[in-house]
C-alpha cells in the first residue's frame, strides 16, 4: 500500500526573469515500509521531491496525496499540522536546537505534533539510538554522528507516517555513517517506518530497498 | 508555551555579553526616566512648597496698582484694606505685608533689596517659621531683619547698623538707621536673597502708606486655591501660587520636555541596539528557526518566540534600569540636592535651597513598563521576518 503518491508532478521555480522547472512530470508510489532513496547528481531535483513530499513545499503541477490527504488543498497552516503530526525529518547537519538538551530536541517533537511531552518516552526513544546515558548532553557535547542519532529519535519518537532524510550521511565519516544508516534500517524494519532519503552516498544506496534515479527533474528508471 | 518562555531565556543566555550591551541603553532609559521625572517633580514641588511658605502663601491679594511683574512695587496709589475684603477674609489665615523698594546700605556697601513690612501678630499665620533658619530675633518695633543671603553679600552681622533709603507714597526720599537683630535663611533662594524684614508699623511710617500692599492667605489645602481666589479677586487683585511661581514653573515644563525628549532619544537607540541584537539572533539561526517551522512549529509561536527574546532583555534591563533611578530618586528625594553653592545668576530663583527630588511608584513601574514596551516592539519586525522564512530554504542554510 502506498503511504504517499505523487501524479503527474511539477515545481518550477522564478530564477530572475526565467523560471526553472526542477521537477517535470513526476509519478512516483511510496510504499508504506520501504527504505527508499532518491538518487541522482545535484540539481536532479532530489532536494525539491524530498520538500513536496515532506510538506515544505507545495507542487506547481500535479497532485500528491500523504496518508491519503491531497496535500494540493491544504494551506500553510494545514501543511505546518500535517509535518508536526505526521512527518520525521533528518537533515544533513543535524538541525538541532542547540541551547535545549538532547532529551529536550526530542520532547520539542513531541510537543510540536500535539503529543503529551512524556519525558520516560523520550528517553527510550534517544534508548533505541544508542544514547540513553547522553539524555541530558547539549548538542555541542556530542559527536557528529551522536547528533545525528539525537535527530533520528526526534523525527521518530512521535510516530510519524514517513521519515525524510536529507542525505543523512554528508557530514558524518563512513564508518558513523554506516552505523546510522543501520541503526535507520533496524527502526525501519522494528518500526516499519517509511524512510525516504535523498542521496549520493553508496551505503545509502546499497541499504535502500529501492533506489529511485533522477536527472533533470525527471525519474528515469525504478530499481528494487 | 511554558516551552517557548524556555526556549526564549536560553537564547538570550546564549550571548550574554552581546545581550548585556544591547540591554545597556534600556537600562539607562529607564534610569534616567525615572531620575528625570524625580527631578523635575522635584524642582515643581520645591518651588511651589518655596513659593507658599516664603512668599505668597496660597493666595496672594495684591492692591489696587500694585503690579505682579518685574520688582517694582508701585506704593503711590495705596488705600487702607477695604472692609468689604475685611469681611470675606473673615475665618481665614492671612497676614498684610508691605513690600516696596529700597536701598540697604551697610559700611561703605549699598545694593538694591525689597523692603517686607509684615504683621507681628499675624505673620505666623500664613508663613511657619519653624522652616526658617534664625540667628538673631524678629523685631517687634524696631529693627530688621536681613536674608542671609543678602546678609552675606554685604557682611552683616546680627547687632551691625543698616540704614534703608526708600521712596514714600509721596514721592520723597527717606531714609532711616535700623539694627540688624536677625539673619533668616528662609530656604527660598530668591527671599534670602533680596528681602529685609521690618515690622509692619516701622514699614507703614517709614514710606508712609495708609496699610499693607499685599495680603498673603494660607488654606488648608492648594486645591482650595483657585476657588479661594476668584472668590477674592475684587476689589483687590487675587492669584494663586502656581500663578505667582508661573514662570518657574513654565521654565520646569519646558525642562520636562527636554526629559521627555533625551528619554525618547535614549530609548530611541536603545530600540535599535535590540532591534539589531534580535536581526542578528535571527539571521544567525536562519537554520535553526527553518528546523522549527520544519518540525511543524505555527509561525505565530516562532514570532512570539522573538517577542519573547526581546521581552526578556527588556525586561532585564528596564528592572535594572528601574532599581538603579528608582534608587538614585528615593535617595535625593530623603537626602536632597543641595543649591546652596549656587552661581549668582540663578540667585533670584523662588525655590528651596535643597532640592528634594519627588519619589513615585507608580513613575518607577510606568519607566519600566514603558522600557520592557519599547523592547517587545523593537523586536516586532525581526520577530515577523523569522516567522516569514520559508523552511524548505531555511533548513539548509549554512549556518
Amino acid at each position: 500500500m502506498a503511504i504517499c503518491e505523487l501524479k503527474s508532478v511539477g515545481k518550477t521555480y522564478p530564477l530572475g526573469e526565467t523560471e526553472v522547472q526542477a521537477l517535470r512530470d513526476v509519478d512516483l508510489a511510496i510504499e508504506a515500509g520501504s527504505f527508499l532513496a532518491l538518487a541522482g547528481p545535484s540539481g536532479s531535483g532530489k532536494t525539491t521531491l524530498l520538500n513536496l513530499v515532506g510538506c515544505l513545499d507545495t507542487p506547481s503541477t500535479g497532485q500528491i496525496t500523504l496518508g491519503g490527504m491531497d496535500l494540493s488543498a491544504l494551506g500553510a497552516k494545514k501543511l505546518a499540522r500535517l509535518r508536526a503530526e505526521k512527518i520525521g525529518f533528518v537533515f544533513q547537519s543535524f538541525n538541532l536546537i542547540p541551547v535545549l538538551s538532547a532529551v529536550e530536541n526530542v520532547e520539542m517533537a513531541l510537543r510540536l505534533s500535539g503529543q503529551d511531552p512524556d519525558r520516560p518516552r523520550c528517553e527510550r526513544a534517544l534508548a533505541d539510538v544508542g544514547l540513553g546515558e547522553l539524555v541530558h548532553r547539549r548538542p555541542a557535547q556530542l559527536s557528529g554522528g551522536q547528533q545525528q542519532r539525537v535527530a533520528i529519535a526526534r523525527a521518530l519518537v512521535k510516530d510519524p507516517e514517513i521519515v525524510i532524510a536529507d542525505e543523512p550521511t554528508a557530514n558524518l565519516d563512513s564508518v558513523t555513517g554506516g552505523e546510522v544508516l543501520d541503526l535507520m534500517k533496524a527502526l525501519n524494519s522494528r518500526k516499519g517506518v517509511t524512510f525516504l532519503f535523498s542521496t549520493h552516498d553508496p551505503l545509502v544506496i546499497e541499504r535502500a530497498s529501492r533506489v529511485v534515479r533522477l536527472r533533470d527533474g525527471r525519474i528515469q528508471e525504478p530499481n528494487t | 508555551m511554558i516551552f517557548l518562555v524556555r526556549l526564549a531565556f536560553r537564547n538570550v543566555l546564549r550571548h550574554p555579553r552581546r545581550s548585556l550591551l544591547s540591554a545597556a541603553p534600556v537600562v539607562a532609559g529607564v534610569a534616567v526616566s525615572i531620575l528625570g521625572t524625580g527631578l523635575v517633580g522635584g524642582l515643581d514641588e520645591n518651588v511651589i512648597r518655596a513659593q507658599i511658605n516664603t512668599a505668597s502663601g496660597h493666595v496672594l491679594l495684591r492692591g489696587p496698582g500694585v503690579s505682579q511683574e518685574g520688582i517694582s512695587h508701585e506704593i503711590d496709589d495705596l488705600e487702607p484694606l477695604p472692609q468689604s475684603l475685611l469681611d470675606r477674609l473673615e475665618g481665614l489665615n492671612w497676614t498684610p505685608r508691605v513690600e516696596f523698594d529700597l536701598r540697604l546700605v551697610g559700611g561703605m556697601d549699598s545694593i538694591r533689596a525689597v523692603g517686607v513690612g509684615y504683621d507681628p501678630h499675624r505673620e505666623e499665620q500664613v508663613f511657619s517659621r519653624e522652616t526658617q533658619k534664625l540667628k538673631g530675633g524678629w523685631p517687634t518695633e524696631r529693627g530688621v531683619v536681613v536674608g542671609a543671603g543678602l546678609a552675606a553679600v554685604m557682611d552683616l552681622e546680627v547687632g551691625d547698623s543698616v540704614m534703608l533709603q526708600a521712596r514714600t507714597s509721596q514721592g520723597a526720599q527717606n531714609a532711616m538707621s535700623l539694627e540688624v537683630v536677625g539673619l533668616v535663611s528662609t530656604q527660598n533662594l530668591a527671599v534670602d536673597n533680596s528681602r529685609v524684614f521690618l515690622p509692619m508699623p516701622l514699614a507703614e511710617e517709614f514710606v508712609r502708606v495708609p496699610g499693607p500692599s499685599h495680603v498673603a492667605i494660607r488654606l488648608e489645602r492648594r486645591a482650595e486655591a483657585k476657588a479661594t481666589a476668584d472668590r477674592l479677586n475684587i476689589p483687590w487683585k487675587a492669584t494663586t501660587y502656581e500663578e505667582e511661581a508661573g514662570d518657574i514653573l513654565s521654565i520646569n515644563r519646558v525642562r520636562r520636555k527636554a526629559i521627555s525628549i533625551l528619554v525618547l532619544v535614549v530609548m530611541g537607540i536603545a530600540a535599535t541596539g535590540i532591534a539589531n541584537t534580535v536581526i542578528m539572533a535571527v539571521y544567525e539561526r536562519v537554520r535553526e528557526v527553518g528546523t522549527l517551522l520544519a518540525m511543524g512549529m505555527p509561525p505565530g509561536s516562532v514570532r512570539a518566540l522573538f517577542l519573547l527574546e526581546g521581552a526578556f532583555m527588556g525586561a532585564a534591563s528596564a528592572t535594572l534600569g528601574a532599581i538603579l533611578g528608582g534608587w538614585a530618586n528615593h535617595h535625593l528625594s530623603t537626602v536632597g540636592i543641595s543649591l546652596a553653592g549656587l552661581p549668582d545668576a540663578g540667585a533670584q530663583l523662588g525655590m528651596s535651597t535643597t532640592l528634594y527630588t519627588s519619589f513615585s511608584w507608580w513613575v518607577v513601574v510606568g519607566a519600566a513598563v514603558f522600557g520592557i514596551g519599547v523592547a517587545v516592539l523593537s523586536s516586532l519586525w525581526p520577530a515577523g521576518h523569522a516567522a516569514s522564512l520559508a523552511p524548505a530554504l531555511a533548513v539548509r542554510e549554512r549556518g
